[in-house]
């Protein structure tokens, strides 16, 4: 008789519950897109992927997005933390809270906002979609970045390089950079899977991304709808995996 | 962390500011926000600016003057029905999602299986991230008209359809949710379980407490702060959800998201072109109330469970 | 006092023959314990040496795979914690954080159906007990370590256990709190009366708060008695060395009854050791039972300051270190290097082979 408390037969018949239901979608989504024609199964329809209509306009519009978003949110996030970090740590609560924002404004809400104020030629341009993305991704991002640079002490670092007479950007490529690598993988990694999954706003600023595009294809073949979706759902995972890989190398290497 | 891991841990931002003098300082040593002001100036434009002009043009009306009646419109009839029906839909689907959730935390927990507790956290830091068209289209593939779970329930004698229901009624859309809003529940409430002492348990039964008293007194209390507040971020999850519902359903459940979505779409009767920004405004103000009351949850919950 | 008059159920208990496994480890092996009511018993032993295990049993939070627990002569052996009415402390952090100190204290009462009113002034007198009124409205994670720890204690007694146990309930508190707390726990256990098994592996704690002191090894208990008894005549070479400071010095036993050990003749303590006539042998000496002299059998290694004493080094010209204290005063003449004599100032040794 311990109290240590023991997983029963309700428990365990409650977790087997929920596992059937994680389990069988996947499952059935990998039959239903592989049934071919005449009750065989084929993965004919993950061949037909590449030549569907619009696949290429689609892929590259979304590529695009993804590096702009990329490339903007290392642009401005990474100074900003390093910043917050060196040299207004008072500010960190502020700039946490407005990187928090967009979870309280959904995106459907914003993307209101944005066409009732973008200028015609930034709504002409799917980059908008981009320039919002950043804003989508900063929770995220912010939280990678000041948890990354939390964890060294930036300060004495950069106090003890820039006393040894280094320049500044010296300072950042050599000093701050590498200890943040794993930090900004990791923004990144969620960025891409942000952009590659976003749909709100796309479809409601009636852009073909990836997202919008597998929705166009199920109105006229559930199949292939299907493939893209399994495609697309174990492309961010991979992604989201990888960023629980290297968050554990960085733990284990503390 | 995962998206999901991280939007469960927003208590931490919000945690109090302390020492406004030193803000003042902080002030006048401009030199402090220099290097943040592409920051500000970004959020400025692509955030701020946009959400202010939401909330500006829901009092305004289509000649431009100042007026209410889109806040009202926006409380009645299918609009008023929409409110309705998002606040029932996150509502189940955040009970359902986190009594579920909670079982599975609790279970990997006192199972004390290593593997089984590592596979379950990363699963749910992937699972809380899926959503959108992708989901949707899974669930099709699963429980749909010609979905393999269909099939088999027909092949033992079981039709889904035969009632009426389809995947794209609200219950078919509560059990889409649950596939994000379950996992959410487990990153959420893993900690307040892992926080359960044995020396409670311990120093309860040796004070004569059963163990429904433990429950009583003990561990219910203590987890009634994490678990409200877990239900909170599951509401909130759940009500801005806009993705998923579009695909499933194209419009056929008055949702806000979805009704905010065929205003911009354009689908708009002349006068109430602005009514889009007031429902935009009532989502603002309803997760911006939810989400503080989570984050206030959280941090009795860390005072506790440290 | 009221709390005396309450508690005047101070009990007997007599543990007979505990054995618990764990897969292979014998954690405890086959322990017996007898303890005169309102006595305090301390467990003292090396780490895994099944003093926790022991006093869980005790309490119930974990079964024996053999033996029995009786107090006041009814076994208690197959009751749950619950039905035993045992006020136990833990090491730390079982508080409820829930619940302020006082209902805290009056969780014992409330699970009894105590009315409120009554439990409520009954917490109030134990957190008056253990000098703690000023907190009684605050939440653990609003109290020190040492104050939390008496509060568990308060929370303990409210219940008017039959026996009181404590395992290693100062271990997580600096030094200082440390003595002070564990006096008052000596107080509160004195003026209430209870019986009590207190665990730890501190040995000066172990001395100062007991009425007899039981060693630990291995899963077994290998000797109880009152701490200055323990300390003049441990029974084994374990306990000599394990309770105070003890030196080895090689010796040479000349009968069965007598060693010779620096040119000194003692008695041996322990009678059956079994070595043969001739046999060189180790002999455990106090550092306080050594004298240092004018002489040339010895080198000085070092010294050590520690107040009204200072530890001084010396080496035998075989290597032997051996540790001895003198009083300060006498110390600052010492130097590293300087060559000395000793003397042994006890006419009785245990010995242990070398
Ligand atoms: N639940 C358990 N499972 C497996 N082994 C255990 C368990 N509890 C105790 N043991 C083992 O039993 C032995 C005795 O443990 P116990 O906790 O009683 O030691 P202790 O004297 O209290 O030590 P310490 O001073 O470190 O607290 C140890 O070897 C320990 O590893
Ligand atoms: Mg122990």
């Amino acid at each position: 008789m311990t109290l240590t408390p023991k997983l029963g037969p309700g428990l365990g018949f409650g977790l087997g519950v929920v596992a059937f239901y994680f389990l069988m979608p996947l499952v059935s989504a990998f039959e239903f897109s592989a049934r071919g024609a005449g009750n065989v199964y084929s993965l004919e329809a993950y061949g037909r992927i590449a030549s569907q209509y619009g696949f290429k306009d689609v892929i590259l519009l979304t590529t695009r997005l993804v590096f702009v978003t990329v490339f903007l949110t290392i642009l401005i996030m990474v100074p900003t933390v390093t910043w917050v970090h060196l040299k207004a740590k008072k500010l960190r609560r502020l700039i946490e809270f407005i990187s928090l924002l967009p979870l309280v404004i959904p995106p459907v809400v914003l993307v209101l906002g944005v066409l009732a104020t973008m200028p015609n030629y930034l709504k002409g341009t799917p980059m908008l979609l981009a320039l919002e993305y950043v804003m989508l991704a900063m929770p995220y991002t912010f939280r990678a970045l000041d948890a990354g640079l939390g964890a060294i002490d930036v300060r004495t670092l950069v106090d003890a390089a820039r006393g040894l007479g280094s320049p500044w950007h010296t300072v950042f490529m050599r000093i701050i950079a590498p200890n943040i690598r794993s930090a900004i993988f990791g923004s990144i990694f969620l960025t891409v899977a942000l952009v590659l999954g976003e749909y709100t706003m796309a479809s409601l600023m009636l852009w073909e991304t990836f997202p919008t595009w597998i929705a166009t294809v199920g109105q006229s073949e559930a199949t292939l709808a299907v493939a893209l979706s399994i495609f697309s759902l174990a492309f961010a995972w991979v992604l989201l995996l990888a960023l629980s890989a290297v968050e554990r190398r960085q733990k284990g290497r503390k | 962390m995962t998206p999901a891991e991280m939007r469960a841990d927003v208590a931490a931002a919000t945690g109090g500011n302390s020492g406004r003098g030193s803000y003042r300082r902080l002030l006048r040593a401009s030199n402090t926000y220099i290097g943040l002001l592409p920051f500000f100036v970004y959020s400025a434009i692509f955030l701020a600016l946009p959400t202010a002009r939401v909330a500006f043009l829901a009092f305004r009306d289509q000649d431009d003057h100042w007026t209410l009646s889109n806040i009202f419109e926006s409380f009645h009839g299918v609009y008023l029905l929409s409110f309705q029906r998002s606040i029932q839909l996150s509502l189940v689907s955040a009970i359902t999602g986190a009594i579920f959730g909670f079982i599975a935390a609790y279970a990997i927990t006192v199972s004390k299986i290593g593997f089984l507790r590592r596979i379950v956290q990363t699963a749910s830091g992937v699972f809380a991230n899926t959503g959108g068209v992708p989901l949707a289209f899974m669930f099709i593939a699963t429980i749909g008209t010609y979905g393999l779970v269909t099939k088999g329930l027909k092949l033992v004698g079981i039709d889904l359809y035969k009632g009426g229901w389809t995947l794209f009624t609200f219950t078919g859309l509560i059990l889409v949710y649950l596939y994000f809003q379950i996992p959410l529940m487990v990153i959420v409430i893993l900690p307040a379980i892992d926080g359960l002492r044995l020396e409670w348990r311990e120093a309860a039964a040796t004070l004569g407490a059963s163990k429904q008293q433990f429950w009583r007194y003990i561990a219910g209390p203590i987890l009634l702060p994490p678990f409200t507040g877990a239900l909170l971020l599951l509401f909130a999850n759940s009500f801005a959800a806009y993705a998923t519902a579009a695909a499933l359903t194209s419009g056929t459940i008055p949702l806000v998201p979805i009704q905010i979505g065929s205003l911009v779409s354009g689908n708009v009767i002349a006068d109430e072109a602005n009514l889009g920004y007031a429902l935009g405004l009532g989502m603002i103000l309803i997760i911006g109330f939810v989400m503080t009351g989570y984050a206030i949850l959280q941090r009795r919950t860390a005072k506790w469970l440290s | 006092m009221s709390i005396q008059s309450t508690v005047q159920r101070s009990s007997r208990v007599t543990i007979s023959n505990l054995r618990r496994t764990f897969a292979d480890v014998v954690a405890l092996d086959s322990f017996s314990l007898n303890i005169e009511p309102g006595e305090l018993i301390t467990l003292l032993g090396p780490s895994g040496c099944g003093k926790t295990t022991a006093l869980r049993m005790v309490a119930g939070l974990d079964v024996p795979d053999s033996g029995s627990v009786e107090i006041n002569g009814a076994s208690v052996t197959n009751l749950p914690p619950s039905k035993r009415d045992m006020g136990m402390v833990f090491q730390a952090y079982s508080l409820f954080p829930n619940m302020t100190a006082r209902e805290n204290v009056a969780f014992g009462l409330r699970v009894r159906g105590v009315g409120k009113a009554e439990r409520l002034k009954r917490a109030n007198e134990l957190l008056e007990l253990v000098d703690l009124t000023t907190q009684a409205n605050r939440y653990p994670h609003q109290m020190s370590g040492g104050q939390q720890q008496r509060v568990a204690l308060a929370r303990a007694l409210a219940i008017e256990p039959k026996v009181l146990l404590l395992d290693e309930p100062l271990s997580a508190l600096d030094a200082k709190v440390r003595t002070q707390l564990r006096d008052e726990i000596r107080r509160v256990q004195q003026e209430v009366g209870i019986t009590t098994i207190f665990v730890t592996h501190d040995q000066e704690e172990a001395m100062a708060i007991s009425d007899r002191v039981g060693v630990m090894n291995k899963g077994n208990l290998e000797q109880l008695a009152a701490p200055d008894f323990l300390y003049a005549n441990p029974a084994t070479a374990f306990i000599a060395s394990f309770v105070g400071a003890m030196n080895r010095l090689p010796g040479l036993l000349m009968d069965a009854n007598t060693v010779k050990v620096l040119d000194t003749t003692l008695k041996v303590a322990n009678s059956s050791h079994g070595f043969a006539s001739g046999s060189k042998i180790d002999v455990m000496i106090r550092p306080e039972h050594l004298m240092m002299t004018s002489g040339d059998i010895a080198t000085i290694l070092d010294r050590s300051f520690r107040g009204p004493m200072t530890r001084i080094v010396v080496v035998l010209d075989d290597g032997t270190r051996i540790n001895l204290d003198v009083a300060s005063a006498s110390a600052i003449s010492i130097n590293p290097g300087d060559r000395v004599g000793l003397t042994i100032t006890v006419d009785k040794a245990l010995i242990e082979a070398r």
